[in-house]
């Protein structure tokens, strides 16, 4: 898909504003900077096409995840999600802030999307099979496990910011939010500063403005690292202009119960993770947020995730137990893309 | 667990394989070994997803399957009550939506060099 910024000028034609944007940025004299940090208890990169642009992009970037950490950690005491779970024990419908009514439509529009398989209602059910804390403070091992019911997306009512939910209803918006997340940032961030941006939150990542030359390579493997260490395991080099990609992964986020190895990715139809069809998807989709949907989505439906992603036209990549490749919708073959 | 805890996950795991049911109870003890035979049913079910043989980590064989049929879920286009409608992310890059409502953006390229990012799970 051409995007406007290369399209060949006609005539006198007015350049659009990504253009224009584009004009005031002399990129073949700029140098990228990138930075990284952990947030939302994951790792954050950011990357910019201009590396003088980086310290005002990194303090824009740092306000707005601490903003969506206020408002949508499950684990913060103070957080705004936390005292909706108190507030809304009633049933009765709550007015939530416009960054979480944003953060709560974004999740069940996923949940729509993927029919229900991506469901911000697995709150209880997440902090049932253990992960009821920041990640880095669970116990790598406990005793047994519960299920819990997950009440579904569909009993949830989103009018404007007024929110209502059956009673009892935690909502888990993780598997959706650092997409968003990135998806808002990178758009603030490249309008403002008139660079192209890279955000990515534990591999969630999202582009927006300029391209550099050859695009954003990202490499997708099993677990998001830092990408000057070695990858370990199967990877490809890929390279996207515009849009997300995202990575949902059984490979990350692990613990064990009762002697059993569990993970983070749940099947709101049972309340327990995914089974292990595929270990690792990567979904590339006009936005973040998009991709994020489909790769989590895939995880859980298992073996029919390639014809729903083909079917969709989402280019992806779907790693499968035992660490075999398979690709669907455009996503360049391995044997094209860098691997080993 | 008790062996009716256990007929009662592996119940529930049945269940989601034929995309239906919700798991009632709210206090079932699990174990991981109901989703590792899960796991075991799914990769024994009849379905057609294109793959190559399994291989180490570091080699791994690939194939693409550009074309749909496999499968048999719904393209995730249901209208549930929920009304959270607006658009998902607010990037301002240019996209068009299919018609599962995905937006789409170009299909990423094959690369080679340094990265800038790694995406993976976290």
């Amino acid at each position: 898909m051409a995007r406007a910024a290369t399209r060949p000028r006609q005539g006198r034609a007015v350049p659009t504003p990504r253009q224009a944007r584009a004009a005031t940025v002399p990129r073949q004299h700029t140098e990228p900077g990138s930075a990284s940090w952990r947030a939302l208890g994951t790792l954050v990169r950011l990357v910019v096409t201009d590396r003088h642009r980086l310290p005002e992009a990194q303090q824009m970037l740092r306000a707005d995840l601490d903003a969506v950490d206020l408002a949508c950690s499950r684990f913060r005491a103070d957080s705004e999600l936390s005292a909706l779970a108190s507030a809304s024990a009633d049933g009765r419908p709550h007015q939530v802030s416009p960054l979480l009514a944003e953060a709560i439509a974004v999740a069940l529009r996923a949940a729509r999307l993927t029919d229900g398989d991506v469901d911000p209602t697995v709150g209880a059910a997440m902090s049932a099979v253990g992960y009821d804390r920041d990640f880095e403070q669970i116990p790598s091992n406990g005793p047994s496990v519960t299920v819990a019911t997950v009440p579904g997306w569909r009993r949830v009512r989103l009018d404007g910011r007024t929110l209502t939910m059956p009673r009892g209803t935690r909502l888990d918006l993780g598997a959706t939010a650092k997409a968003w997340a990135a998806d808002r940032s990178a758009a603030r961030i490249a309008t403002k500063l008139g660079c192209g941006v890279l955000v990515s939150l534990g591999g969630d990542v999202a582009v927006a403005g300029p391209a550099p030359d050859g695009g954003w390579r990202i490499r997708v493997q099993d677990v998001t690292g830092d990408p000057d260490d070695p990858p370990a395991g199967p990877y490809a080099l890929v390279a996207i202009r515009d849009g997300g990609l995202a990575t949902s992964s059984t490979m990350a986020r692990r613990w064990r119960r009762g002697g059993d190895l569990l993970h983070h990715i749940l099947d709101p139809r049972t309340g327990l993770p995914a089974a292990p069809v595929w270990r690792t998807v990567s979904v590339a989709a006009g936005c973040c947020a998009d991709a994020n949907a489909a790769s989590t989505a895939a995880v859980i439906r298992g073996r029919a995730a390639p014809g729903w992603l083909a079917r969709l036209g989402l280019p992806a990549r779907l790693v499968d137990a035992a660490g075999a490749v398979l690709t669907v919708a455009g996503w360049p073959d391995e044997s094209e893309a860098t691997q080993n | 667990m008790s062996r009716a805890q256990r007929y009662t996950v592996r119940q529930a795991m049945a269940a989601r394989e034929r995309g239906r049911a919700k798991v009632r109870s709210a206090t079932t003890a699990v174990t991981m070994a109901s989703v590792v035979t899960a796991g075991a049913v799914a990769l024994v079910l009849p379905g057609a997803a294109h793959k190559t043989a399994a291989s180490q980590s570091g080699t791994s064989g690939s194939s693409s399957a550009s074309s749909p049929g496999s499968g048999s879920s719904s393209a995730g286009s249901s209208t549930g009550s929920g009304a959270g409608s607006s658009g998902a992310g607010s990037s301002s890059n240019s996209s068009s939506q299919n018609s599962g409502g995905f937006s789409s953006g170009s299909a990423p390229s094959a690369s080679s060099g340094g990265s800038v990012a790694t995406s993976g799970g976290s």
